[in-house]
């Protein structure tokens, strides 16, 4: 009985990996709920801490972790009884405080997490790590930092296309194009591109769309950024993206109006304005006379 | 306001303030406004002052222009503006 409960919950956790990597959440978590309802049959309490992590982690995504579920995962990492478990409460930890804006605590997890992976020995963790870390690194606008995460992140990586990987050339093509490097950018964010499209995971396209409009306003190919805007803008809005639509609006109005469209540049800024600040009436009229695009960070 | 109140209502490190003056520190489009907001007043009395002069074509044609140019061209054409407008509130005095 045991045994077939240990199968069944490794046969959902599994099934739950594959719609995480197909960009399916829902779907993701209800096969974590299931896998940790038969971990908790199975009466197995180091395999209930990795279920009760993996559906965590879901959660923490999805932005709808309860407060007492992230004091479980501190307990985890604190009882130290098993360093997978260690390490998936903590990258959770991290990622939970990343989310949050917390990125002191953030990065305070994340390094454990790495630490954990380390003594592990597992590339597959360590690259996470190195992912996580580089995302916290980024937000802070410590590009240079991040990206040197990011690469030895995807150095630890299989070759073959995963979301993961996707997601990180997608990050590593942003810090390039910041820092000015743009032939290495473009070429990183359309890899991650290409990636998304192989895998099917039409709602993750919306992050190299995203960066791609923010990119061809690099360079000053207003046309392109309007189409990359838009195709980004759309899918952000289809998956509830506030964060992705807000930037794309923004950046939708900054490619119109560098292309001498102002009307076109107030609707976009207007539209920003009146759905996520209401009370600031004064914005479009500012985003129309100064251009902040020096001063924006995409994945702050 | 000092930079350490400013940071504290904006919930940023002090740190991170001095970063973005040095152009090292980029903000989500969220804490930007913040920071405009945080001055508001000004910003809304600017550009309140400024609607209630008619913007004409040519207004806006000058001011695309004026962006298509390099940081050094934009740069000479406002001393140049500024040089005109000395020389027009003297030229006023001496009437």
């Amino acid at each position: 009985m045991i045994e077939s409960m240990t199968e069944s919950y490794e046969l959902l956790r599994e099934r739950g990996l594959e719609s995480l990597n197909h960009g399916d959440m829902q779907l993701a978590l209800a096969l974590f709920e299931g896998a940790l309802e038969r971990a908790r049959a199975a009466g197995d309490e180091v395999l209930v801490d990795r279920a009760f992590c993996n559906l965590a982690a879901i959660e923490i995504e999805l932005g709808r972790i309860a407060e007492d579920k992230l004091t479980r995962l501190r307990e985890i990492l604190m009882r130290n009884t098993d360093m997978e478990n260690c390490w998936l409460a903590s990258y959770n930890l991290a990622h939970a405080h990343e989310i949050r804006k917390g990125l002191k605590k953030a990065l305070f997890y994340a390094r454990i997490s790495l630490d954990r992976a380390v003594v592990m020995g597992r590339r597959d963790r360590i690259a996470s790590s190195r992912n996580s870390l580089g995302n916290i690194l980024i937000a802070e606008s410590y590009f240079d930092q991040a990206r040197v995460e990011y690469e030895q992140a995807l150095d630890l990586m299989p070759s073959e296309r995963s979301l993961k990987r996707a997601l990180i050339l997608d990050n590593l093509g942003y810090c390039r194009i910041v820092e000015g490097r743009f032939a290495e950018g473009f070429r990183q964010i359309y890899d991650s591109l290409r990636t998304l499209r192989a895998l099917g995971a039409r709602g993750f396209e919306r992050y190299p769309r995203l960066d791609l409009c923010f990119a061809m306003l690099e360079v000053g190919r207003y046309r392109d950024a309007q189409r990359h805007g838009t195709f980004a803008l759309n899918i952000a809005e289809a998956v509830g993206d506030q964060d992705v639509t807000k930037n794309a609006l923004y950046l939708l109005g900054e490619a119109a109006n560098l292309a001498g469209r102002t009307g076109a540049a107030r609707e976009h800024f207007s539209s920003l304005q009146q759905k996520f600040f209401p009370q600031d009436r004064f914005l479009p009229d500012f985003l129309l006379a100064i251009d902040v695009r020096k001063m924006v960070n995409l994945r702050a | 306001m000092t930079q350490v109140e400013l940071s504290a209502r904006l919930g940023i490190q002090q740190s991170d303030l001095s970063r973005m003056e040095k152009g090292e520190y980029r903000v989500s489009l969220d804490t930007l406004f913040r920071i405009l907001a945080e001055f508001k007043l000004s910003i809304g009395e600017f550009f309140e002052e400024a609607a209630q002069d008619e913007v004409t074509a040519r207004d806006l044609r000058l001011v695309q222009d004026l962006r298509s140019l390099d940081d050094e061209a934009q740069r000479e054409i406002e001393d140049f503006v500024a040089w005109k407008r000395s020389q027009h509130q003297q030229h006023r005095r001496t009437d």
